[in-house]
């Protein structure tokens, strides 16, 4: 197998671009979607959370589909045959990303689960979301084939 | 495998650009949200000065994500002197499984999880409970996320092939699973 500089590129930006998605996942479903269901709380701290989620989203969606912008942006060499090469190891970098946020999310369900003792909107409404994180970064480990075949296709 | 080792330092030093791209965008977030504070009265710190100390460290990760990104050759000159041309091949077996990958992930999260426990462990002293009805829930909450966490940590560092064989990932008709 011949591994070339532009693949290492490509598979490193795609796995970093992929931990921003699965970061602003995570990060709306166990606190924007709660915060927002807690209406006592001041809009600017909501309006903040959602600034960052989608700004980790948009550079996520930029990192993983438009990889070409980003390493003609920052390498600006001309594009090689190599770099259409089809990425094989992409698999096992969302697999990874899956792993991550598994054990992540984990943490936070059982941290949730605690708290929802005392059923509140936003400790019920965050433990869902939690849920739905974990449940998320478990398709990640477990469609990584085809998930990687799409980001393939469209990246 | 025909990479430099010059240009492995070149990704890895823009990744970590990104890496400032996001931290600013999280401290111009938190300074906003100080901004909102300032003059208001409910917030218990002094919100002027931690919004001023938010701009700086912004002002920081503004500077460091330019150098990092466009600026990358000046650095690498400045941090590894040898020369631009110096083609020693990278070459790493143990870096090219998944197994090492989720061994690093698990050693993130033992390391995270250990800290995180050592720093709650000391409320389950009966000496150092301050306020029992506040310290016993919050004590509960953290030991358990951080146990849950570490239990995790440990499967992945000591059985690292663990989360393919748990959850069965669908294959690439092409390619079997672990191997980069």
């Amino acid at each position: 197998m011949t591994t070339d500089i532009h693949l290492i590129r490509d598979a490193t930006l795609k796995g970093f671009g992929l931990y921003c998605l699965a970061y602003a996942v995570v990060a709306m479903l166990s606190q924007t979607v709660p915060l927002l269901l807690t209406l006592d709380l001041p809009l600017v701290a909501w309006a903040a959370s959602l600034f960052v989620n989608l700004s980790y989203a948009a550079l996520g969606y930029l990192c993983v589909f438009r990889t070409h912008t980003i390493t003609r942006a920052f390498w600006r060499e001309e594009e090689t045959e190599t770099m259409q090469t089809p990425l094989s190891t992409l698999t096992v970098v969302v697999s990874l990303v899956g792993v991550y946020f598994l054990i992540h999310t984990a943490g936070l369900v059982m941290y949730f689960a605690w708290e929802a003792r005392h059923p509140r909107v936003y400790s019920v409404a965050t433990l869902i979301g939690t849920i739905a994180a974990l449940a998320f970064a478990l398709s990640l480990v477990r469609q990584a084939g085809p998930l990687a075949r799409f980001i393939q296709k469209r990246g | 495998m025909n990479i430099t080792i010059h240009q492995v330092r070149d990704l890895a030093l823009k990744i970590l650009g990104l890496i400032c791209v996001l931290k600013l965008v999280l401290n111009v977030a938190r300074a906003a949200h100080l901004a909102t504070l300032v003059n208001g009265s409910t917030y218990p710190g002094n919100a002027a000065s931690e919004m001023w100390s938010e701009v700086a460290v912004t002002v920081f990760y503004l500077l460091a994500t330019y150098f990092l990104l466009f600026r990358t050759q000046y650095l690498l000159g400045l941090i590894w002197r040898d020369s631009e041309t110096d083609l020693e091949s990278l070459s790493a077996p143990r870096i090219a499984t998944a197994e090492f990958w989720v061994r690093l992930i698990g050693v993130y999260f033992l390391i995270w999880s250990i800290a995180d426990l050592a720093s709650v462990i000391w409320q389950w002293l009966p000496g150092f409970r301050r306020d029992p009805s506040f310290t016993s829930d919050f004590t509960i909450i953290n030991t358990l996320r951080s146990g849950v966490m570490l239990l995790l940590s440990i499967v992945c560092v000591r059985w690292p092939d663990a989360p393919f064989r748990l959850f069965r990932p669908v294959p690439q008709s092409d390619e079997e699973m672990p191997s980069l």
